[in-house]
């Protein structure tokens, strides 16, 4: 048991990568990119947030770069958001630029900021 | 990304604070201070980690403080871990540091350890002595009971 465990098999061991059936409750802060599948109740700080189309975030992003394709209700703070198709958003976008897919379902506030990461 | 499955990963230079549920499989390679349940627990070498875990396997390679509960844990060579753990089996690689409290669990094996008690009823189970019960207790002897089994047979055949 103990043996079949590779530990150099570490593939994505810079980003960080929350899987579907997860549920997360708490703050993140990431340094590298962040993935998620699963549910995230709680703050997200980082450099980059990809939420697929499983992943449903409940509070307040804050990253240089937001592409989400699942579920978030919160305020979204990013120099880009790029909100696709099977987007559902609620909240609150503040953000330098802005793109929307067609058929995303969204109910939000938008705010053209610039730089705000610097 | 699909290469990754079922993993979870918390990537190093990442840090988390909360409570961490259904995860199957968790890769810890940043900071986190978290209640955990998952089935497969690895805390990287450069992994902290601070909370309660529960888990089927547990390898620590980083820094582990808490109150541990695991059917297995690994201790590498890198490994520190603190607090209170409570295990069925474990592996400690030479260089890995414990300084905490350690309780070998038994609970998973009482069953198998009193399995002496339960020797016992199956010599009582024997399914030719139920009408015999009456009058001979659970003690008697199996080589008893096989006599015992003829004479019923003989019983029936009068």
């Amino acid at each position: 048991m103990f043996g079949s465990h590779n530990q150099k098999s570490m593939p994505l061991a810079d980003g960080s990568h929350i899987c579907e059936e997860v549920r997360i409750t708490g703050e993140i802060s990431a340094s590298k990119p962040l993935i998620l599948f699963g549910q995230v109740d709680g703050n997200i700080d980082a450099v980059s947030v990809h939420i697929k189309s499983t992943a449903t975030v409940n509070g307040d992003i804050n990253a240089q770069k937001v592409i989400v394709d699942g579920t978030v209700c919160g305020i979204v703070t990013a120099d880009k958001v790029r909100l696709s198709a099977s987007a559902f958003l609620n909240g609150e976008v503040r953000s330098g630029g802005i793109e929307i897919d067609e058929g995303a379902t969204i109910e939000a506030k938008f705010n053209k900021e610039k730089e705000l990461n610097g | 990304m699909d290469k990754l499955g079922n993993k979870t990963i918390i990537g190093a230079g990442a840090k988390f604070t909360g409570t961490i549920t259904d995860a199957r499989t968790i890769e810890i390679h940043g900071h986190v201070n978290a209640d955990l349940t998952a089935d497969k627990v690895t805390i990287g070498e450069k992994g902290r980690f601070d909370g309660a875990v529960n888990a089927s396997l547990v390898v620590v390679s980083g820094e582990y403080d808490g109150d541990m509960e695991a059917g297995s844990i690994w201790a590498t060579a890198t490994a520190r871990i603190s607090g209170k753990v409570q295990y069925n089996t474990l592996q400690m690689d030479r260089g890995a540091a414990l300084n905490c409290h350690v309780i070998h669990n038994w609970v998973g094996d009482t069953k198998n350890q009193h399995g002496n008690v339960n020797t016992e009823d199956e010599i009582t189970d024997v399914p030719d002595a139920d009408g015999l019960e009456a009058g001979n207790p659970e003690k008697s002897v199996p080589v008893s009971g096989e006599s015992e089994k003829k004479s019923s047979k003989k019983k029936k055949g009068a």
